[in-house]
């Protein structure tokens, strides 16, 4: 009995074209009747785009430390969103003890530094362990178990926090500078979005300068390409790949604080579904590559504030906003079929 | 003694760490002797103890004969284990003077409280270094004892906290055992206040280390009488003593209350799930992190099609459902599947990770409500009735549940050893060599993935019945992160290895409801040190073995496969 076709028959060929051709109909189908249907006004369209492009670079700079990992170790870090949860929660703890003494609100910026820097440490330091502890010993085993350990220090650092802090959603208290608007080229854009996005692009061109132009940037991309012959080379490849841990895990906890700043509120689980839609920007920009996780987040983002309104309303599907997690997701099905290297990525499905 | 500070600091962080996520406080409430231990306070002896044990553990070079553990190892041993102690003691003292409540929620008064034994927290520091040393000396001194003695001890020690531990399973069923052979049923000889009485611990222990002690120096001889004899032989001794294993499954209900027929009910269903993804995870090594959505995919159809009031507003009879709903899931199973089989093993992991969301949020969502019933579920699933049996009432249930079981162990052991099994083995370990060997990969991922689906939707079936109604929130990604871990413990691709799984996190966490918050913590903490230690699991199938231990075990792969001439009598 045989199970598949031939692959000269291509039928697989065949049936990706048939579903592209559905989906490109599908879509334009729901965008056209959405907007002959105009039930939202141009200000409501780029409200939608700024909080998009908020989102999309928070998923960019975790996206980083998922990139980062995979094009060295080639590993999926699934801890990983659990590193941008810790970050967002020290963010909470000592954002309410300088709210409490009123230095939040006097020095704001001074404030909003010590927050970066106090969560990026913490997360830093966790992704450190994680690496020395969950998978260091793992390196060279078969593919499922270091995934499977990721899933367990998931699950672990989760229900710690859970366990430190309770299971309380927690609201981030206010940042006075941060509330109201802006305007620029005609949107309306809230202090506290421009903040995240200025402050991850930022992150983001740094962290690019630093891999092309440095030394360690140099080592990095050697031990991704071949770890024997850089170890020959005189690389510590151990020293590199927690070096990639720790500013994965630095960027994330940088995200973590600007997602408290922008969403205002924090809890133990909050880490799980960014940490998974950052993997999806990752694939989706073409994985290993760091251009590729910024733009990929970016779109992704985009997609996520602006698709269930311009597609499902189309459809008269009610409260299309419950269904923004299908969307993403169904990015990434999408992606992996049709590219499955990502946009940036070379287009041979990865076999090694 | 350098290695003695480092493992002291670790222990200490980690002996701190549990009363400060409030696994001390709460696992107090569970005694395990009675007057004498709780679980709190078992888990610092188990640290100390630990510690000790470790550090005093003879370190070789390869190709080195180890060193015997002098007398120095009892003084290392406390010094780790001591370090621990005052570690765990200035973490009370610190608690005691600051108020780390603001932050830490789980360091509550009464905690420090029972931390520092009622005195002051100045005492605790003395206490806890001079405690620490003395276990971390005594669990040292396992080390200096001979092999003979200390294996029966720890498994002694081992077997009263679990018998301690399983108190309301045990402490309901030996009364009507004992009534039933004509006995008074009292038990106040073993258990007393939740927890195991003085005397019973002593007996416990004894009677285990006897035991233990005699089958070590006898055992052998067993072993090798049953070694001796012929496949024929073997086969027949094994398959009678399922057989009996099967009988006192079937008996079990007779002699429990109800409550524990469902746990048994719980139990089953996951083994059900379990062997389903055992397939998709163990056998063709395709990772499955959305197999909740076969659940809800069986679940749905049954409630859809068996209740009068679902939204299709017609019902068929339960003997047509059962084929439709796996006819549906398996063909579902190869949708999902088909379009990213052709990708790594990661990028499957998430990819079923999304769809298994995806089925969530859908059946959550307004959308979908007029059909699937939104948040309110299905409502008014009616059992089906069997020669006038009630299949709700869960011993019958539970019948039903155990012959499936048992059907989908035997067809899974057999698609194991068939064509079909090996082709999916060889892909796990190599897709390509696989390949050129002439496995059609899609084709096999594909079968996989439809078979998986198929079992997933008959556990969704029961699921539905036992529950009468379906409600979206029970499909959640902790179902799937429950399975794939039940199945990594026992060991992946083994069949026993998925029931023994399932009957330690499923059945056991039902029976200690204290552990209930904590019950993800301690799956990560499995997950991660079963990755760690043992990545072949409990239980672990041959197969699975010799790729994890490759040269460990190639000198034992040729003896047996001279001795047994290719047959293979191991169960996996």
């Amino acid at each position: 009995m045989r199970f598949a076709l031939p692959e000269r028959w291509s039928v697989q060929r065949i049936v990706k074209i048939l579903l592209g051709a559905l989906l490109l109909f599908v879509v334009f189908k729901g965008v056209s009747a959405t907007i002959a249907d105009g039930k939202f006004t141009a200000a409501a369209w780029k409200s939608l785009i700024t909080t998009g492009l908020a989102l999309g670079s928070l998923y960019a700079l975790i996206a980083m430390g998922y990139t980062l990992v995979y094009g060295i170790l080639f590993i999926i870090n699934f801890a990983h969103g659990e590193v941008f949860m810790s970050g967002a929660f020290t963010a909470f703890f000592v954002a309410r003890t300088l709210n409490n003494s009123g230095f939040l609100n006097d020095q704001p910026i001074i404030s909003i530094a010590i927050l970066l820097l106090v969560s990026m440490l913490v997360s830093t330091t966790i992704a450190i362990l994680l690496e020395r502890i969950a998978y260091r010993p793992l390196r060279g085993a078969p593919r499922l178990v270091p995934l499977i350990t990721a899933i367990g220090a998931s699950l672990f650092l989760q229900n710690t926090f859970r366990g430190l802090y309770g299971a309380k959603v927690r609201a981030y208290p206010e940042i006075d500078i941060l509330s109201g608007t802006v305007n620029i080229f005609s949107f309306v854009v809230g202090k506290d979005q421009l903040l995240v996005i200025a402050g991850a692009a930022l992150l983001v061109v740094a962290l690019y300068l630093f891999i092309e132009r440095t030394k360690t940037g140099r080592a990095m991309r050697a031990v991704g390409e071949d770890k024997e012959i850089s170890a020959l080379m005189g690389i510590d490849v151990d020293k590199v790949i927690v070096t990639t841990f720790a500013i994965g895990g630095m960027l994330a906890g940088a995200a973590g604080v600007l997602w408290a700043i922008n969403f205002k509120q924090v809890d133990f689980y909050m880490g799980f579904l960014p940490g998974i839609k950052a993997f999806t920007a990752a694939v989706l920009g073409g994985i290993g590559n760091v251009v590729g996780a910024a733009l990929g987040g970016l779109i992704l983002g985009l997609l996520e504030g602006v698709a269930p309104a311009l597609l499902l309303t189309g459809y008269d599907v009610p409260s299309p906003n419950q269904l923004k997690d299908v969307i993403s997701f169904s990015v990434l099905v999408f992606v992996l079929i049709f590219k499955p290297g990502g946009i940036l990525g070379s287009d041979e499905p990865d076999k090694v | 003694m350098k290695l003695a500070t480092k493992i002291g600091l670790i222990a200490g962080v980690v002996s701190i760490y549990f009363p400060v996520v409030g696994i001390t406080e709460r696992f107090d409430d569970r005694t395990i002797i009675d007057g004498v231990l709780t679980l709190g306070s078992t888990i610092f002896l188990v640290i100390a103890l630990a510690a000790g044990y470790v550090v005093a553990k003879p370190r070789h070079l390869p190709g080195e004969e180890p060193e015997p553990p002098g007398p120095s190892a009892l003084l290392y041993g406390a010094v780790a284990s001591g370090i621990a102690g005052v570690m765990a003691g200035l973490f009370v003292l610190l608690a005691d003077s600051v108020d780390l409540r603001t932050v830490l929620i789980s360091v509550t008064g009464t905690l420090i409280e029972r931390l520092s034994f009622g005195g002051s927290a100045g005492s605790a520091v003395v206490i806890m270094a001079v405690g620490g040393a003395a276990l971390g000396a005594l669990g040292a001194g396992l080390q200096l004892i001979s092999q003979s003695i200390r294996r029966p001890l720890v498994i002694a020690l081992g077997a009263a906290l679990l018998i301690s531990l399983t108190e309301p399973l045990l402490n309901a069923v030996i009364p009507e055992v004992l009534s039933k052979l004509g006995l008074k049923d009292d038990t106040s000889w073993l258990y007393t206040g939740g927890g195991l009485s003085v005397t019973g611990a002593i007996l416990v222990l004894v009677l285990t280390f006897v035991g233990v002690f005699a089958w070590t120096s006898r055992g052998e001889r067993v072993r090798q009488a049953y070694a001796g004899r012929s496949n024929r032989d073997r086969r027949l001794i094994k398959g009678g003593a399922l057989l009996l294993l099967a009988l006192f499954m079937a008996y079990l209900p007779q002699i429990l209350t109800s409550f524990l027929s469902e746990i048994l009910g719980t139990v089953g269903l996951y083994i059900l799930l379990g062997l389903g993804l055992n397939i998709v995870v163990g056998y063709a090594g395709l990772l499955d992190l959305g197999y909740v959505a076969f659940l809800a995919v069986g679940s749905y159809s049954t409630a859809l099609f068996v209740s009068e009031r679902s939204s299709l507003g017609w019902t068929l009879p339960y003997w047509q459902v059962v084929p439709l709903t796996i006819v549906i899931a398996t063909v579902i199973g190869i949708m999902i599947g088909g379009p990213v089989l052709r990708l790594r093993g990661d990028y499957l992991a998430i990819v079923t990770l999304g769809f298994g969301e995806i089925a969530r949020v859908i059946v959550q969502s307004d959308w979908a409500s007029p059909t699937l019933g939104g948040a309110q579920g299905i409502l008014g699933v009616t059992a089906p009735e069997v020669f006038g049996v009630d299949l709700r009432e869960p011993r019958n249930l539970y019948y039903v549940i155990l012959i499936s079981v048992i059907l989908v162990a035997f067809i899974s052991w057999r698609l194991s050893r068939s064509r079909v099994g090996r082709a999916w083995n060889a892909m796990r370990e190599d897709e390509q060599v696989a390949e050129a060997m002439g496995v059609s990969i899609i084709g096999y991922k594909l079968l996989a993935f439809g078979t998986g689906a198929a079992l997933g939707s008959l556990s969704g079936m029961f699921f539905a019945i036992k529950l009468g109604s379906v409600f979206p929130s029970s499909f959640n990604l902790l179902v799937s992160i429950n399975v794939l871990a039940l199945i990594i413990l026992g060991g992946m691709g083994s069949i026993p290895g998925v029931i023994v799984g399932a009957f330690v996190l499923v059945g056991l966490p039902e029976l200690l409801r204290e552990f209930g918050e904590f019950r993800l913590l301690i799956f990560g903490i499995v997950l991660v040190s079963l990755m760690l230690l043992k990545p072949e699991g409990l239980i672990p199938s041959r197969r699975r073995k010799m790729e994890l231990h490759a040269d460990e075990l190639e000198e034992e792969q040729y003896d047996d496969s001279a001795g047994q001439g290719g047959a293979e009598p191991v169960v996996t």
